[in-house]
């Protein structure tokens, strides 16, 4: 619970820091495109705070990677 | 992080000559910790040698590569938009890999020489047990903090050129000029994603031993490669073309 408020703090603290400046430029796309890759943040890292299991990508990696490296190197 | 996030920031250059103001700093404890190595070198420790079996050769070769030389590509990415001159930026670029590769070579020769091949091969940071061993002169015995001195730097520098080509790649992608703008978000995703990746230091081993030399082979020698073709042929074409 704590470091979900704290995450929550940090989110609120960048959207703070940033979004002023880009409102007055008024650029929509760049907006758009800091909200989606903040959002994919937030809901991973707060996935990662309540102890869900995020999926690791590495697994992804490791299932492609490991027959070629049992075939070359083993 | 928020360091690496400030000097991102920054932009390249600050990055660059700090990278200047830091490098007689690393020269100096790197050399403080070889010339204290070299009185407590034992020579038997380096046999046997020349026995090669040619799996466990590929796959020490691989591993020294892979560490070293195939994590270019990213570096590659950034470098070659931002030196205007060719010709002394290849030859600085291969002056870097060649200090680079000896500076890991000589790092694992004076691990197997003091320590001998079983303990390097046994504990999780050889190096760490090299800087417990530092003595000069009876004074200043067992400083390893010089070697997580040596470790700050050299992480803060390729975290830096990572998160940037990052950012920059970013921002290319979608066709936005300023990268700064993205720092925040993309460095709270990989601060997460550093803990989401590697779970445990089994995970981590079996991973960096097993994964990593195939897919390090896969972005480093043959995207590349892709691309010198792709850039052949359209050079080809163009003159073609032209002509």
């Amino acid at each position: 619970m704590l470091g979900v408020l704290g995450l929550l703090i940090v989110y609120t603290l960048v959207i703070w820091f940033e979004v002023p400046r880009l409102r007055q430029k008024k650029a929509k796309k760049e907006l758009w495109l800091f909200y989606t890759v903040l959002a994919i943040g937030m809901v991973v890292s707060i996935c990662k705070a309540l102890g869900l299991n995020v999926p690791n990508p590495s697994d992804l990696s490791a299932a492609i990677f490991k027959p070629i490296s049992i075939f070359l190197l083993y | 992080m928020g360091v690496v996030i400030v000097g991102v920031r920054l932009g390249i250059e600050v990055i660059a000559r700090s990278a200047e103001i830091l490098f007689p700093w690393f020269v100096g404890l790197f050399g403080l910790l070889i010339l204290s190595m070299i009185p407590q070198i034992k020579i038997e420790h380096i046999q046997p040698v020349f026995e090669i079996h040619p799996k466990a050769f590929i796959r020490a070769v691989l591993t020294f590569l892979s560490m070293s030389s195939l994590t270019y590509t990213i570096l590659l990415m950034i470098f070659s938009s931002h030196t205007p001159d060719t010709k002394k930026a290849t030859q600085s670029f291969y002056i870097g890999n060649i200090a680079g590769g000896l500076v890991m070579v000589t790092l694992i020769l004076l691990g197997i020489l003091v320590l001998g091949p079983y303990y390097s091969q046994i504990t999780m940071f050889p190096s760490y047990e090299l800087g417990r061993r530092i003595d000069v002169g009876n004074f200043l015995q067992g400083i390893e903090v010089v070697i997580a001195i040596l470790w700050f730097i050299t992480l803060f520098f390729k975290l830096c050129i990572y998160f940037y080509a990052t950012l920059l790649g970013f921002a290319n992608v979608f066709h936005i000029k300023d990268y700064k703008l993205f720092s925040f978000p993309v460095a709270l995703i990989m601060i997460t994603l550093s803990l989401i990746v590697y779970p445990s230091v089994s995970y981590q081993k079996d991973w960096d031993t097993k994964t990593w030399i195939p897919y390090s082979l896969l972005v480093g020698i043959l995207y590349p490669l892709f691309l010198l073709i792709a850039g052949f042929i359209q050079n080809k074409k163009r003159r073609s073309s032209n002509g």
